[in-house]
This record gives C-alpha cells, structure tokens and sequence, in this order.
C-alpha cells in the first residue's frame, strides 16, 4: 500500500483569512467521497477543498498517477470531480452549495489508493501509441485487452436514472456589440463602445469583472486619457461602476460563450440556461492563461501555476503552504514569491531561469529585502514527492550534474502565458507564434470580429485598456455607427498605444531547456502524454503537427487543448528542427468548454402534432402510433374488423394530417402542369384529379389529389409526411417559374374525415341537404356546402376502394363533426377505423403510399402509374427523365401478388430466385376479403406478368406466390362510380 | 519524386492509401500517392469509421461483406493494431415503416450471407440496457435490426496501417503536395501535374472523395456528385456504458463509445451543398436531442468536440468505382458519401484488381460511372443512415 496518503489526517478546518470571493461569516458544509467537508459561501469546490488540506483531486487518464490543483482557472482537467452524481465536473469552477455530494473519480478503490496506480511503474509497457503497437496478432488478443483497456480508461461514471433534474432554459439574444471577457480590456471596450451609442452585451464567464485584476499583485498605472488612476486595485471598482452607470451595457455574468459559430452566432452557458447571442460584431478580449513548465514529475500535487497560487490568496484568502519554491522566467514569478511572502510565508526560493539584468529593478530589490532566495539562472529538473510534493532538484543552466534539492510543500510554476485564442481560431483568425511574447497571437483580420487585451499579446494593464478602446472603435463602426472625428480618433489611439508599448528585455530562451525530456515530464495533463513520448512519435514518422496529434493524442483531452498547445508545438519544433510558427496549431473546435448534452437539448424537436379529433380517438382506446411528425390511431382494437365495415357497412377515418395546399392566382393551372406529371389547366371547375409529383431525375416525390375549385383556385392534398417538403418545393418553383400563383399551407387549418363504404352516403346524407346521388355528385367531383351546419369542401374520393368523400372543414370543429357521423351513423353500425385498415383497404385497390411502395428510385413508370403521366404535355418537372426511361424500357415493375398459401409475409421480405434477391415486397397483408397473404411487389420486369409464379422469402422459407397485375378487389372500380 | 510512376494515385486518405498498397501487393510497386494536405487528413481523419455490412441493395450487401472480411484481418495483416471493435451494431425501429426498412435489410443481408437480424425489445435490452426501452415514449424502439459483426476501427489506425505496409512495399507517398492539372494526349491520361512539378504515370487514380468533382473538373469529366457536410461530436471519456454501436434510421442519429471510453455521436448529413468544414450551433442542439431521446442516461455528459467533414454523394447514395470512358488510364475510386471508411479495404482492393488486369472485377461492375447514362442505378439510400435527409 506504498500510494497511502495521509491527506486524511490533514482534512481539518484550517483558519482562513479574508479574500474578496468568500463570505467569513457563512459555513456550508458538503460531503466530499462520504466525509463530511466546511466551505464559506463564495468558495468553490477546489479552494474549499485544499483549504481543507486535501492535495490529491484525482486521479489521471492513462498511468492513474495523483494529480491536485494546478491552474484553479478550469483550464486543466486535474480537479474533475462527479458533484451529485454528475460526471468530470471541475471543482475550480463548482461553487460549494449546502449538502452537495462529491466524489472523486477515476480510481479504485479509493482516491488515495488507487490499485491501477500500477500503471504508473510500468510505463515501459505503455509507450506512445502503445494499443497500436500490440494486441493485433492473434485477433482475440484484442478482443480481450480492449475489454480491459475500456475499464481502465474513462474518466466519470454515469448514473442510469431516466430523471431530468433541473431544466435548461433555452433563449435568443442579440446586441450590437458582445464583448467577451470582463477583464481591463474588455470593460473598457463596452464602455467606449456603448459611447458611441452601441448596445453592448459584455459576457464574463466569472461571477465578477475584473478579469486578472482581481488576483494579480497591484501595479501602478501610467497616465491614459479619460482614466484617472494611478494604481491597479481601483481600477476594477471604477470601470465596473461606469458599466453599472451605463444603459447601454448589459453584463452577462456567469456565463461561458462555447462557441463562435457562422456570422457571429455566439453558443453561451450561463447556469441552467442556453443562450444564442446573434452579434452584428464581436470583440474578443478573452485574456490569457498561464502555462506549466516541463521537467520531470512536473504533474505532481502540489506543484501549481503562479497565477493559482494569486487566486487562492487573494480570492479565498488561502494560505497555500509553508515553505515554495517559485520557479518560472518572468517577472511574474516575483510578484507571487512576494504576495506569498505578504501573507507570511517567509521560506521562499526562486528559481529564475533568467539572468539577474532581466529582472525588473523594483522586484528584484523588493525580494531581497525580504530575504528571499534567489537562483539565477537555475532551472528546476525534477520534482520529488508523491502523493504530495517534498521537494525539487535545481540546477544551474549550464550544468545539470550540479543539481542540489530543495524541500518545499509547494512548487509554483510559470512556463509563460498563451492567450485563450479558441473562440478567435473557430472565426476564423489565423495565428503566429510570438517568440518574444512565447505565444500564439492572432494574425491577419476577420470580418466584424476583433480582440483586444492579452488575447492580442497585451502585457501591461494600459494596453489593455487602450487596445479595448481601439477595438471599440473598429466594432462600433462595423455595426454602422458614427464615430465624430473618426480619423483624429484612431490616429490618436494608435499614438497612445505606441507611446505605452514596452521595450522588452527578454531573450529567448533556449527551448531545449524550458522542454525536459527525461522521465515523466508531463506535455499533456489529460492523456498522460510525455515530452519524450512527442520526440518517440515523430521518429515513427508522425511529424506533421496534426498527425503527431491524431497519434499522441495530445489536445484532445477535456482540456482541449489549453494546456498544452502551446508546448505542444515547441517540442514538435525542437524534434523536427521547424520553427514554431511554421508548425503551427491545431484546430480548437467548438464547443470550447466542456457542454452539458441535455444543456443544448431541445426537445422541440421531438414535439409530435396531435389532429383537432385526437380526444376522440383516445376515448375510443385507440392504439395511437407516430406516423410522419403526427399521432395517429393506428387502429381501434381490431383493424380486421374495421376494414371488413367499411366494405359491408360504414366507416370513418380521422384524415386531418393530410397535407393540404390552398393554390391561388391567375397562373394556377399552367403552375400545376408543370409541376405535377398529369395536367390541370384542362380540369373542368369542381372536378378532382390524382397527381404525382416527380423530381427532375423522375423519381416519385409524393402523390395526391388536386381539385379545381375555379380558374384561379385550387385545392391540393399531399401525403401525411411530405407536406413540409412539397411546400418548400412549391414555393420554390414559383419563385423561379415568376408565375402569378399564392401558395398557403392549410394542413393545420382543415381537419378532414373520410367517410367511406356502402352506407356512406345514407349516413353523409342526415348531415347535409347536399345532393349525393351519383348523377349530381359524381366520383372524382367536389361541391362546396354545409354538413352538420359546417361550412365544408366534400371531395369524392375513393383511396379505400369504396364509395366515400372527405369532408374538409375547420379544425375547430374536430371533436364535433367526428361526434355529428358517428351518431348519423348509429344506424348503419358505423366504425372508426385507424390507420392500419385503411392500409388493408388501399392494397387491395393497389393504391400506393409514397416510400412505402416507392424507393428514390421509383418512377410513375415502374411504380405502374404511367397513366398518371401525360407525356404529351409541354413540359413539367421530370419529363426528361421519364422519356427516357420510357424509351430505354423499364427494368422493374411494381405489381400486385397473391399468396398460394395460408402464409402472409411481412413488408420487405424479398423475392427468391436460384436462392438470390431479385426483388422485394413493398406492403403485404393478409386480405379479409379473400383470406389470403397478398400486396405489392417490385419485381424485375420479366418476372411483372400476370399469373407468374414467384418466391417470396418468408421467416426463411421460400413461399410460393404469383403476380397479379389489376386490383383484387373490384378491379374495374365499379363500387367507387355507385 | 520521381519522373514517371506505373501508377500515381491523387488523395491519401484511406482509399488512395489502400488502392495503393493493394496494388503493391500484386508486385506493381512503383506507385506514388499524392495528396494537398496530410496524410488521412481530409475525410478519413473526421470518420467515426463504422464498420458494418448490413446495407439494403444486392449490389452493396455482398461489396461491403467483403469488406468487413477484409478489416477483420487487417491488424495482424499490418501488424499493427487498427483497434478493430467488434462490438455489434443496433438500427432502432420506432414505428411500422422504420421496420419496414430494418426488416428489408435483414432479409436481404441474410439472403447474401451478411449476419443481421430483426430482435424485440427483450433482446436489446439484453445488449444495450443503457437504451431507453420504455413504451409510449415519443419515438418508443418497437425492434431493432441486430448486425452483430459490426463495429469501429480507429480511423487514423487504418490510414497509418495502410501508409506504413504501402510504404514498405516501396510506394511513395506525397502529403502537402497539390494536384494542379492533368498531362493528357488525345484522350490518353498521361500524368499530373503538381505543384512540386510534374509526374508521369500510365494510370492515374482519382481518390480524392470530397473533391473529386472539383479535381475531374481539372481534366474535363463531370461527374455527378455534390460535396454536403456530415456532422458529429464526441464527449468526455467515461467508464464503460455503451456496447454496441447505436442507429436510429429515424431521428438520423447515431453513437457509440470508443474505446477511451469517449462517446462519439453523428447525425445526418447536412441539408446544404457547401465546402466548408464548420460546424453549426444547430446540428449541436439536433444531435444532443436526439441522441439523449436514446439514451437520456447521457443527459450529464459532456460534449468536448464538435467537427464536420465532407460527403461526396452520389444521385443513387453508391459509390463510384471503374474506368472512365472518355479518358484512358483514369480511374474513379470516389462517390463515398457516408459509407466511404467501411469500404476501402475492399475497394482498394479491386481498384488494384482493376488496374493490375486492366479488367473491372465483377464486385464492382454495377458502381461504374456510366450507370448514370444507362440508368442502371442502385438503391442504397434506405441503409445509409446519414443520407437520410437527402
């Protein structure tokens, strides 16, 4: 049990001084992997946690090594905890709240003694790639190992509750102007640009302003125009007072932008809502992050980023150890030794990589005078430690073997800043390494997109405000807004921001040295990817900056990146001796943060439409089923018994989801000739025609009726599921054909119900003084009229094969008119029937439903509707393809068959011949009639005769059947003319 | 580079890669493989590479069985391992005419000597009891179509398998080296023409996927394909939920969990022709809702990534493999769509089989490109989940 910690023993409530984030005077107390844990309000789950003592947080991908804080800015995945049973939660950006449950993942059995820790002593067996490299021979190896790998692997465990706690708020927003990132630059950027008049949404994804302000050591500030201030600490306080002052600025606080996506549509997380940003422009000032330096063991707990250890005094008014050692090459690294010393840590050392002229003055003699250790030009080779960190061995630059170690219980870290440029790189922005900054920063231009502040490479608060300014200025002008004395203006800040850069001092510094390759030294946090792993993958040839990622997989982690690009790219450098800039990044894809499935959900989509009648059929126990975007009852019980009622008695049928088009206008029937195969213009007034719609290739799109209600108006039904597209495609040719015709989807408007079979007319003819009589209504006519003293449009139709009409009339009336036949009905013993009878019905007739019967290859040609298609018409949508196919022969056909015996077989059992496929059953059912399997088949054209024996493959077994080409029932369609 | 290769191959992804080593493995070695970006970088590096052979038309079916045949050999073939999953594959059906399709399928591939079957909720429950089985849920699984080879390679695996064993056998492989033109006499395809330089070859290959329109339109032939984009995302790793891969025809939704223990999830290919690898807000939202209608355990996952590939999609949802019959010595291996990853093994080795014997080995014949002259199309939109929309 050599991975025991004591970190137990130190889960004590320490005493904590004030920092600006928590609340003294209010305790929460939480469960942390069942022990009970104390916070103060404002703290959040890492700063509540290592104030309590504990250093370990997790464990890590690949070698379960522990890991404790090391940005505390949820920019690296060591501190994913599972908070109420919610998975890879980072605590650095969790705010305690009364009773929450967390637990530590990853390990087992426990946080502290993790069994496959193992793997970390036998990394020999898992070098780079290693899951390539074995396990392919024999095959069942790899079965076995990826059983185990996959268990291994992974980081949180999920719960299987159904339960949705907690729903996310989905909303749209726009503004003017969205600056992003509520640091220095940022609020001076809404506030310049709500000057001029813009409306700004500043987003901050902190609960306060500030931005690095709030926990950097305060630094005067140098004279800036319209800011009168000298020091840092009131800057915060005085610009958000401004912000607070202004109309025009709305601060978004708490909340996290994910995504930059096209023409400035901002994806956001704030708390439990999802909001959609739409920007006419958008300013980054998005800041920068501090990166770890590499040298071996450089993941250990207790070795953390100057900029942490900032946060953990100033925010949570933590004292983070007794003894540090601050290692890093950049001034940075004495205002933190400082800061550490303010708050009574005497025993520092700072190992500066740099020489002592490199410093700046002040510091330098400040850290002297408070007796604090200084190495120059020493670098940090190994930490020690393991659970928690001991020590570290230094050396002098120029000569690693006279190293010496250091004991200290914290390490601080800085290997330089990189800025946060996710967002910019997903708008577009290209990037060029800075070797004097020893960063990305963008390059070149965006439309409507700008930055400013440390994303653009800004190191001193002034810049900070005034390129925010600048930027200000170019976004407020992209958006249409007036600047007065625009050229003096930018002439002016461009002179300020000159006046304020500094002349840097700084060299660089011999990559070599800042990467070391000896032992774990850690690139990548996430996927446990060493510096030497990088090197062993480029001389296996991955050398090109996205292979070398597909294959380490370094960035691909949950810290996507953040972490590690940066370095990442020098070492990819350094082994293939291509400088930096020319290796370049990789892609940083949206979301940027890590996005919650059910945050971005939205079940809308999954909203199904009920028919004004759908009470009714429920009553009636219907068995409803989902069918296109709609639910309808597929039957009522019985559907055998429905469909035989409706050939001996009466039905009715709920309709309403048929698409139905309203087409107006005086080029009405020339547009319907185009666009349907068979023709309208010719229609004489009331009379209704089937019609099929072809795209260009030919194909069946969809199918219907279309009555003539006069010269200029027509009414047109679609199938259930194809309305939304056909629509679409209407209107589309309509805008391109530049006809005179108005097209109006009355799908929701109309409800409709189909009575049909021999008493329907008794039944219709209680309801209405119309006249039904086959001479004055004849089949395939319609008459405008009342039934049940309803304003409705009667089609005589006939889809079940039965004399029949649908009755078209306001929804509103649903639950009444269903009610109003049924009762007129009573009589003739009247049936609902569902959606499954009518199928019965229709195959009887032959009728075909589109993409049940049709494939995107069907044609009214071989779909056998050829009578549907009036080739002699000029032109309309497919007849091109259709004279072609007519002219070439067909190669299949869809016809009718018959079972030879008791068998039915299902819809897309597939015909056999010489025990291959040739061909397949579209709808097949059992016939109440006849008593026998039968349907529709698309079968090769040789075989599409009447009486040809055919083989029907039937739960395996080749079943006997034959073609019949007409109808089964009534095939000359007498019972539809009675 | 040199002057003049038998063979020169445009696009090194999978396909380029495989035709190549395919071709050195029947003893034509002096092949060179070109490509404007890196190696498998452009489809083949977004593929959520499935491989399954459960496909709807008598043409596909038996193409894509010898596929997964092939896959099943490849890491030992390569001694190299392409982490080849065989974890299963369920199509959920939702509603009667969902099962129309499955049951299409299922009859087909059992016909065709592919093992896939129709199983009832008691049995899927038994393979992925993460699914969300209940009844009178708004898109409820009545059945699903059990594909039981099935599963996921890692795609880059495959691509670097395919580069390392071609390379050995003395192909040569060009990444950020351009196509700029052809070398054309009469209409005899003589070579490319780079930005590099020119090369000189007796058969060129066209394997570009994406692009192959664009590319055939630097030598005059048309094809009739159009680039959509196909989206999809993957989340943080997680402990072993997931056992199979998971469709829905339906909600053109799919996923499965990597062995990393990531989950990876696609959706269908966008509605718009467009070359840009953006991804959208709104594929985001679709897929995060129709994957948790699946499987709601997942409502607290998160989402780490986001990226879009291209699709070169055909009119008949089959690729287009063979000759091309205005121009000698140009050879088609594109029109990949969706299906494209699970295909190049097979593919690549009858575009070898093509080129070495100078005849269209008859696993191919219906995916010629005259097909859309003749008219003689194949069906094979029903299957490819993606496509759906289209």
């Amino acid at each position: 049990m050599k991975n025991k910690v004591n970190a137990d023993a130190k889960c004590n409530f320490k005493n904590r001084s004030n920092g600006s984030d928590i609340d003294l005077s209010k305790k929460i107390e939480f469960l942390f992997d069942e022990k009970k844990t104390y916070a103060y309000k404002g703290d959040n789950l890492a700063s509540a946690l290592y104030a309590s003592g504990r250093r370990v947080f997790s464990r890590s991908f690949k070698y379960h090594r522990p890991r404790g804080l090391l940005c505390v800015g949820g920019n690296c995945p060591n501190c994913l905890v599972t908070v109420n049973g919610v998975p890879n939660v980072k605590a650095c950006e969790k705010p305690v709240e009364m009773e929450m449950v967390v637990t530590s993942q990853n390990s087992w059995p426990s946080l502290n003694t993790d069994f496959f820790s193992i793997f970390d002593k036998m990394g020999w067996l898992m070098p780079v790639g290693f899951y390539y490299k074995f396990f392919h021979t024999p095959r069942i190896l790899w079965t076995i190992a990826s059983k185990i790998i996959r268990r291994i692997a992974g980081l949180g465990s999920i719960s299987n509750s159904f339960i949705d706690k907690g729903k996310y708020q989905h909303s749209n927003k726009h503004s003017d102007v969205v600056v992003i990132g509520g640091g220095p630059a940022g609020m001076s950027a809404a506030l310049s640009a709500a000057k001029y008049g813009a409306e700004v949404t500043l987003v901050e994804k902190s609960n306060y302003l500030g931005g690095h302000l709030r926990w950097n050591r305060p630094t005067e500030i140098n004279k800036i125009p319209e800011l009168d201030l000298s020091i840092t600490t009131k800057l915060v306080s005085f610009l958000s007072a401004e912000i607070n002052k202004s109309k025009l600025i709305q601060v978004m606080n708490n909340a996290s932008v994910f995504g930059d996506y096209e023409n400035n549509l901002l994806g956001i997380l704030k708390e439990k809502s999802f909001i959609k940003l739409r920007a006419k422009t958008v300013i980054f000032a998005t800041g920068s992050h501090e990166l770890p330096s590499t040298f071996e063991n450089n993941d250990l707990p207790g070795i953390m980023l100057c900029s942490a250890i900032q946060k953990l005094i100033r925010l949570y008014g933590i004292t983070p150890c007794k003894r540090a050692v601050i290692f890093g090459s950049s001034d940075f690294i004495y205002e933190t030794a400082l800061d550490l010393n303010d708050i009574g840590v005497e025993n520092i050392t700072i190992v500066d990589q740099r020489k002592s002229i490199e410093v700046d003055i002040e510091l330098l003699d400040e850290a002297k005078a408070r007796k604090i250790e200084i190495l120059f030009e020493y670098t940090v080779l190994k930490g020690v430690g393991g659970s928690d960190i001991k020590g570290c061995i230094v050396a002098p630059l120029d000569d690693f073997n006279k190293s010496k170690r250091i004991a200290c219980d914290l390490l601080a870290i800085s290997g330089g800043f990189q800025s946060n440029f996710g967002l910019l790189q997903q708008a577009g922005f290209k990037f060029r390494f800075d070797s004097k900054l020893d960063q990305f920063i963008p390059s070149g231009e965006v439309k409507g997109v700008f930055h400013a502040g440390r994303v653009s490479g800004s190191e001193s608060v002034e810049l900070d405000i005034l390129s925010g300014r600048k930027a200000a200025m170019e976004a407020v002008l992209f958006a249409g807004f007036e600047v007065p004395h625009v050229e003096n203006r930018q002439k002016e800040i461009e002179q300020l921001i000159e006046n304020n850069k500094e002349t840097s001092l700084k060299e660089d510094l011999n990559l070599e040295n800042k990467l070391k390759q000896t032992g774990k030294s850690f690139i990548c946090y996430c996927e446990d990817v060493l510096v030497k792993d990088v090197k062993t993958a480029i001389h296996e040839g991955y050398s090109d900056i996205e292979t070398l990622k597909r294959y380490t997989t370094v960035t691909m982690g949950p810290c996507q990146g953040e972490m590690c690009q940066n370095t990442f790219a020098k070492a990819c450098s350094i082994a293939t001796n291509v400088d930096v800039d020319t290796v370049g990044l990789t892609t940083r894809r949206p979301p940027l943060i890590p996005v919650p499935l059910r945050a971005i959900a939205n079940p809308i989509n999954l909203v199904s439409h009920a028919t004004s009648m759908d009470r009714m059929h429920r009553k009636s126990n219907a068995y409803m089923v989902d069918i296109g975007s709609w639910q309808r009852p597929l039957h009522y019980g019985d559907p055998v018994k429905e469909a035989l009622s409706v050939r001996n008695k009466v039905g009715i049928i709920d309709v309403s989801t048929l698409g139905k088009l309203d087409i107006q206008g005086v080029d009405s029937g020339m547009f319907l000739d185009k666009l349907y195969t068979h023709r309208y213009s010719n229609l004489k007034q009331a009379k209704i025609r089937y019609g099929i719609l072809c795209a260009d290739n030919g194909t069946i799109m969809d199918d219907g009726t279309v009555t003539k209600l006069n010269d200029q108006h027509y009414f047109v039904t679609t199938s259930t599921a194809g309305i939304e597209s056909i629509e679409q495609w209407f209107k589309w040719w309509k805008v391109s054909m530049k006809q005179s015709v108005y097209i109006t989807n009355v799908t929701s408007a109309f409800s409709a119900i189909n009575i049909a079979g021999p008493d329907a007319r008794n039944t219709l003819a209680k309801l209405t003084d119309i006249k039904l009589d086959t001479n004055r209504f004849p089949y395939m006519t319609s008459i405008q009229g009342k039934v049940a003293e309803i304003d409705v449009l009667l089609l005589r139709v006939g889809f079940v094969g039965e004399v029949g009409w649908e009755i078209h009339f306001p929804s509103e009336y649903g639950e009444y008119m269903w009610d109003a036949l049924l009762s007129a009905g009573k009589e003739f013993d009247i049936t609902p029937f569902g959606v499954e009878a009518q199928r019965i019905l229709r195959l009887e007739k032959h009728h075909i439903i589109p993409n049940q019967d049709t494939d995107i290859l069907s044609t009214p040609l071989n779909s056998g509707a050829e009578w549907a298609v009036k080739f002699d018409k000029d032109d309309f949508i497919g007849k091109q393809a259709l004279v072609f196919d007519k002219n070439k022969g067909l190669d299949s056909l869809l016809v009718g068959f018959i079972m030879e015996d008791q068998k039915i077989p299902d819809d897309g059992d597939p015909v056999i011949m010489d025990g291959k496929p040739i061909g397949k059953v579209t709808s097949a059912r059992n016939s109440p009639v006849f008593g026998k399997g039968f349907g529709l088949v698309s079968l090769p054209i040789s075989f599409a005769k009447e009486d040809t024996p055919i083989f029907i493959r039937v739960n395996g077994e080749n079943l006997p059947a034959r073609v019949v080409t007409s109808p089964l029932y009534d095939p000359q369609g007498e019972k539809l003319k009675l | 580079m040199k002057k003049h290769y038998d063979v020169v191959i445009i696009g090194a992804g999978v396909h380029g890669l495989a035709t190549a080593y395919y071709l050195a493995k029947m003893g034509i070695t002096n092949v060179a493989v070109f490509d404007k970006g890196y190696v498998g970088g452009g489809g083949s590096a977004r593929s959520t590479a499935i491989i399954r052979a459960n496909y709807l038309t008598v043409e596909a079916i038996p193409f894509f069985r010898e596929s997964l045949l092939l896959y099943e050999q490849l890491s030992k073939e390569f001694k190299f391992n392409i982490l080849f999953n065989q974890m299963g594959r369920l199509d959920l059906g939702h509603s009667e005419s969902d099962i129309y399709n499955l049951n299409l399928r299922a009859e087909f591939n059992q016909a065709l000597g592919v093992d896939s079957r129709i199983i009832k909720p008691e049995e899927i429950e038994k393979i992925e009891p993460r699914l969300d089985l209940r009844k009178g849920k708004h898109h409820p699984v009545l059945a699903a179509l059990w594909h039981s080879p099935a599963g996921t390679v890692r795609h880059d695996a495959v691509v670097w398998g395919y580069a390392r064993a071609a390379s050995k056998l003395g192909v040569e492989i060009f990444p950020f080296t351009e196509v700029k033109g052809f070398i054309k006499s009469t209409s005899i395809i003589k070579g490319i023409d780079t930005d590099k330089g020119e090369v000189f070859a007796d058969t060129v290959v066209n394997a570009t996927a994406a692009w192959s329109s664009d590319v055939m339109s630097l030598i005059g032939v048309t094809l009739p394909i159009i680039t959509y984009p196909l989206q999809a995302m993957v989340t943080e790793p997680l402990k072993p939920i997931l056992s199979a891969t998971i469709s829905s025809p339906k909600l053109h939704a799919y996923a499965y969990q990597t062995d990393r223990g990531e989950i990876v999830m696609g959706g269908p290919v966008d509605p718009y022709p467009t070359y840009s690898q953006k991804s959208t807000l709104y594929m985001l939202e679709e897929l995060a809702t129709f994957v948790l209608e699946l499987l709601p355990c997942l409502k607290d996952v998160n989402v780490l990534r986001q990226w879009t590939g291209l699709c070169d999609m055909t009119p008949d949802y089959a690729p287009i493999m063979g000759f091309v019959e205005e121009v000698d010595g140009l050879v088609l291996n594109c029109g990949w769509g969706t299906w494209g990853f699970k295909a190049a093994p097979i593919s690549g080795k009858m575009i070898a089989q093509l080129i070495g014997n100078n005849k269209t080995p008859d696993l191919i014949k219906p995916f010629n490109l005259s097909r859309f002259k003749s008219g003689k199309l194949v069906n094979e939109k029903a299957s490819a989940t993606a496509a759906a929309l289209h």
